[in-house]
């Protein structure tokens, strides 16, 4: 029996071949850890959100961002604690926000007509696994109040016993956790943010993968056919790309009624239309690739095989263009959040309460606002973020499946 | 090349009309939506919903429609004869608008003091005011006297002055009086009610019997004399008190009204000049009444006996212009307040020297057990038979106005904003994709890829908040960013634009047009220059590149002669492609900048179903596409010798 011999090197698919050049690329590494960030704070948003997206405090609209305390009053290091906020107005009308020390509490006691034992001057440790809040079912399995962090006040530590609400100050003006301040109904921006990426960072996903699958089906079968069936498909499409994009996507959100939907509706309304309008471009596209292999040996070979048109084009035609369909995807994807936000930015798409970064930023279209709290501005940082990631990504992405690029990144000088 | 050029235009006709009708079909998915809001605006009486419903052809199937709306805007036929209006019931839009504003009639500015001299100002003492509210007087649900409490007395604990109205009513004894304490300096407004009066069978309340007491010292000017309108009955006038509202052509028309066989109908005819200010012109008891048009441009009619109502009613108009009387739609209905219809043939109406033959339409209703109403009326003139206009004619907007006029001004403001944007973006994205490309993975190319990677992902509407934001910031003396210049943050002019002169009134555009114009090239910048660093990447891989080098040519003749003219094709071509842009790229810019160009109009249009102003701007947008992509292939052809589709 021969030794056996040493193993050849087999040959990479294309696949790994892409990989390990996506993996010399730092940029895309980097947009690719921001992404994953992202999407497991997405997954987990209902753990890891101190508040529900709905859950607002209605003394603290537009509140600053609450200030963590990280030592004690003697400068001792100590557990992270805040401490409950009070807003004052000077005579200029300026506001301030004023922390329910002892030191303060006459002040705020005098500015805001209490007495001065009803001043919060209690602090606050933020718990680790906190429980508080209303029970609601976590990641759709459990009834829980579980959440990674957050502060308990009185009434959630009863409610915790089992004992009935308490009267503490803390009752009417909550202290709140506010890592980003505040929208204009006292609601946690910060929470709303990983509720709202539920939506943002998924329509954008979904509304691509329908739009390159009728894209790639239209596109395999005009170019496969070619002949009428194509003069035909093309005409369509290029009808699509033609109307004008803004308009129909208006006028079809339009013609959804708004008010007689839920917010799952609206939501694939939102991708239905973000859909409607990019498949043509795809569609045209993957039709100019395929009308080059289709005449190519193997996929006669398939159809001299008696394989029918649909495995054909399913099997044979459309694999080919799956790495350009991947790196366009990911380039595309960017663009349909940038749609979605634009639409909730308008007020057409997701509807309040539900959140979604578009939605929130609806917020600073007054200027009024922005100037006072500029932390309404958060959900535009974290679109920009997102997209910048996905752009990385699928610039690596595309260097990586280009033939002509050598491990690195680099193109291949001819 | 003449003939490819046929051929592509010949082609493009089907696609437009198929994008247009994709659109139509789209925003016709619902018709009835688009009424709600007429139908839900207490303010809209039924006849405008009507009115509206027959405009855009709420009953017509949609390809009829379509076909409607295809034929007005290329050709503007009217098959059988035209019909233009000489009058016509008031706009019955501009009724909630005008009757709503004003529910007191101010009368004059300062009537007299009042002190301890002179007590007492009658109305009667002041004769223009009296006459003034006269005219208002029978429609006035209450008067009010506006006092200004000029001082109190001087003396501390003397009881404070005390005004007291008295309106002194025909039929009553004792006038009308209510009274009122003065306290403190300053406006007070005596008010009685005169619609109480009414109900209760009593008479107007005559202007002449008013009269203002002042007891108890210190001063106060009567600073208005004022009848309230009954503000139920203005909003909706079809409700409760509908006018007959007739605009004439000209000003030697006269309208004759007679109601044959009933003498004893009442008719109160008011002059109102498209304005509630207006008086009566004369009460007849029935007969003729003889109007002519210089006396009044607008009347109500109140027929007093609404048992007696004639049958028919004979409108006569004499006057106005001499040509041809022609049919008379003799059609009359009489609208109960259910709503209910009734018709009646109309006598014939005989044209009285002059030839207007006109009323097309009369509808009159039974308001109420007194009240006879004509609510609508409609005189027109037949025309030649056809007539074919050139003019593309849209139609109108929902709001009542010709598309063309709402749409002229805001494409000349979007393309002036679009135009200049455009320019911006290609002389800085061309040039900087061109140095990104020549100094591949250099200093400056990686710092215009972070840049393009900042402007891709930074989606228009932020930036153009963040810019909005910089600029109030900048406004701000007291602000960190003061240092920056000040410039306009919205709108297209400032608001004493109408007094500049033309040069500043230039500068105030230019001012406001810089942020807009900055923010929407920077949006189209980053993707240009990439696109230009990939096509300038890939020429100078060319054999020809290479050939050009080993010529020995200066590396500067071999980036801008060789490489840079042929990477710049593409652009030229797609030179075409920025027409389409011109009207419907920059929405979000506008919404945020509040400026007024196409997009902020189309937004609220779409969503209403505006049909025609929508229409319109579909069908320019898809030439514009059209004729873009045309000249951006011929375009091709001229700058690429290659191309050629002789």
């Amino acid at each position: 029996m021969p030794e056996r011999s040493q193993p050849s090197p087999r040959a990479r698919s294309p696949y790994a071949l892409a990989w390990r050049k996506l993996r010399r690329h730092t940029l895309s590494i980097y947009g690719g850890v921001i992404l994953a960030f992202l999407y497991l704070l997405m997954l987990l948003a209902d753990f890891v959100s101190p508040y529900a997206y709905f859950e607002g405090a209605k003394d603290k609209n537009y509140f600053w961002p609450t200030i963590v305390h990280w030592r004690d009053d003697q400068g001792h290091w100590t557990r992270p604690y805040i401490r409950n906020g009070y807003r004052l107005t000077d005579a200029d009308f300026r506001e301030h926000y004023v922390e329910g020390r002892p030191g303060n509490a006459a002040l705020i006691a005098e500015r805001l007509g209490l007495a001065p034992e009803e001043v919060d001057t209690a602090t606050y440790p933020i718990r680790l696994l906190a429980r508080r809040g209303a029970s609601r079912k976590l990641f759709g399995l459990f009834d829980s109040r579980l959440r990674l962090f957050g502060v308990e006040t009185a009434s959630d530590r009863a409610a915790t016993r089992g004992d009935a609400a308490t009267d503490a100050p803390e009752a009417r003006n909550p202290p709140m956790l506010y890592l980003l301040g505040a929208d204009h109904l006292g609601r946690d921006i910060f929470s709303r943010l990983l509720y709202g990426s539920r939506v943002s960072l998924t329509i954008g996903i979904v509304a691509v993968l329908i739009s390159f699958a009728i894209g790639m089906i239209v596109g395999g079968i005009s170019g496969y056919f070619s002949g009428t069936t194509d003069v035909v498909i093309q005409r369509i499409c290029e009808m699509m790309m033609m109307v004008p994009g803004f308009y129909l996507l208006l006028a079809l959100r339009s013609s959804f009624d708004a008010a007689r939907l839920s917010s799952t509706q609206i939501y694939f309304a939102v991708v239905i239309i973000l859909s409607f309008i990019g498949w043509a471009g795809m569609a045209r596209t993957i039709r100019g690739m395929v009308l080059g292999v289709s005449t190519s040996e193997y996929v006669l070979a398939a159809r001299a095989l008696g394989a029918s048109h649909a495995r054909v084009i399913l099997r044979h035609v459309l694999p080919g263009t799956m790495s350009f369909a991947i790196v366009s995807a990911t380039l595309a994807i960017p663009a349909g959040m940038l749609g979605e936000s634009g639409l909730s930015f308008l007020g057409l798409g997701i509807q309040d309460p539900e959140a979604s970064w578009g939605n929130m930023l609806q917020q600073s279209m007054n200027i009024v606002n922005i100037r006072h709290y500029p932390w309404l501005l958060a959900p535009g940082a974290l679109i920009f973020v997102s997209v910048v990631a996905f752009q990385f990504l699928g610039d690596g992405l595309r260097d990586a499946f280009d033939p002509r690029t050598i491990v690195g990144g680099k193109r291949k000088e001819r | 090349m003449r003939a490819y050029i046929i051929r592509r235009l010949l082609i493009s006709i089907p696609l437009v009309f198929l994008m247009t009708f994709v659109i139509f079909a789209v925003i016709n998915t619902d018709p009835q939506s688009a009424l709600d809001r007429f139908i839900l605006n207490p303010n809209i009486s039924f006849q405008v919903i009507e009115q509206v419903k027959e405009r855009t052809g709420f009953y017509d199937a949609m390809p009829v429609r379509y076909m409607k709306w295809l034929g007005g805007v290329f050709f503007d036929i009217r098959l059988g004869r035209e019909r233009r209006s000489l009058a016509s019931f008031a706009d019955a839009r501009q009724f909630p608008e005008q009757f709503a504003v004003e529910s007191a009639l101010p009368v004059a500015a300062e009537l007299g003091i009042l002190d301890a001299a002179h007590p007492t100002l009658s109305l009667a003492d002041v004769p223009n005011a009296a006459a003034l509210l006269a005219a208002a007087a029978p429609r006035a649900s209450s008067w009010h006297v506006v006092l200004d409490v000029l001082d109190l007395p001087a003396a501390a604990d003397a009881p404070p002055p005390r005004a007291t109205l008295s309106l002194a009513v025909a039929g009553r004894e004792a006038p009308i009086e209510t009274t009122l304490d003065l306290n403190a300096p300053g406006e007070v407004t005596v008010r009685l009610a005169a619609a109480a009066l009414r109900e209760a069978g009593m008479p107007a309340p005559t202007p002449a019997g008013l009269a203002v007491r002042l007891e108890g010292g210190g001063r106060a000017a009567v600073r208005r004399v004022a009848a309230g309108l009954d503000q139920y009955a203005i909003v909706r006038p079809e409700r409760r008190r509908p006018y007959l509202s007739i605009a004439f052509p000209s000003a030697s028309a006269a309208l004759a009204l007679r109601s044959p066989g009933s003498p004893h109908l009442t008719h109160r005819l008011k002059r109102t000049d498209w304005n509630p200010r207006g008086r009566p012109v004369g009460v007849t008891d029935g007969g003729d009444t003889v109007l002519s048009a210089d006396s009044f441009r607008c009347l109500s009619l109140e027929v007093g006996n609404p048992d007696a109502a004639p049958a028919a009613y004979e409108l006569r108009l004499a006057g106005g212009e001499p040509d041809a009387p022609r049919t008379v739609t003799r059609r009359f209905t009489l609208a109960a307040r259910e709503r209910a219809r009734r018709e009646f043939p109309l006598h014939e109406l005989a044209a009285d020297g002059l030839n207007l033959d006109l009323v097309r339409e009369i509808e009159f209703a039974a308001l109420d057990t007194s009240r006879l109403a004509v609510y609508r009326l409609d005189l027109v003139v037949d025309g030649p038979p056809v007539t074919i206009g050139w003019v593309p004619n849209f139609g109108r907007s929902h709001d009542n106005v010709p598309v063309m006029d709402k749409l002229a001004g805001r494409i000349r403001n979007t393309v002036l904003l679009v135009v200049c944007a455009m320019l911006l973006t290609w002389a800085v994205a061309l040039p900087a994709g061109v140095i990104a490309a020549v100094r591949q993975y250099g200093l400056s190319d990686k710092l215009l890829s972070f840049l393009t990677f900042i402007g891709m992902a930074l989606p228009s509407f932020f930036l153009a908040v963040l810019v909005r934001y910089l600029l109030q910031e900048a406004a701000d003396p007291d602000s960190a960013l003061s240092f920056l210049p000040s410039l306009p943050d919205s709108g297209r002019t400032s608001i004493n634009f109408d007094s500049m002169n033309p040069w500043r009134q230039t500068v105030d555009l230019v001012r406001h047009a810089i942020a807009p114009t900055l923010v929407l090239a920077l949006g189209g910048m980053a993707g240009m220059q990439r696109v230009m660093r990939g096509t300038m990447l890939e020429t100078q891989r060319q054999q020809f590149i290479v050939t050009a080098r080993a010529k020995g040519l200066s590396e500067r003749t071999v980036i801008y002669k060789h490489a840079l003219r042929n990477a710049i094709t593409p652009f030229v071509a797609g030179f075409g492609s920025i027409l389409p842009g011109l009207i419907g790229g920059s929405l979000f810019i506008e919404m945020v900048f509040n400026y007024p160009g196409v997009g902020q109009m189309m937004y609220p249009a779409v969503l209403n179903r505006d049909l025609n102003l929508v229409m319109a701007d579909t069908l320019i947008a898809a030439l514009l596409l059209v004729v873009g992509n045309l000249i951006g292939d011929i375009l091709l052809a001229i700058v690429d010798p290659r191309v050629s589709y002789a």
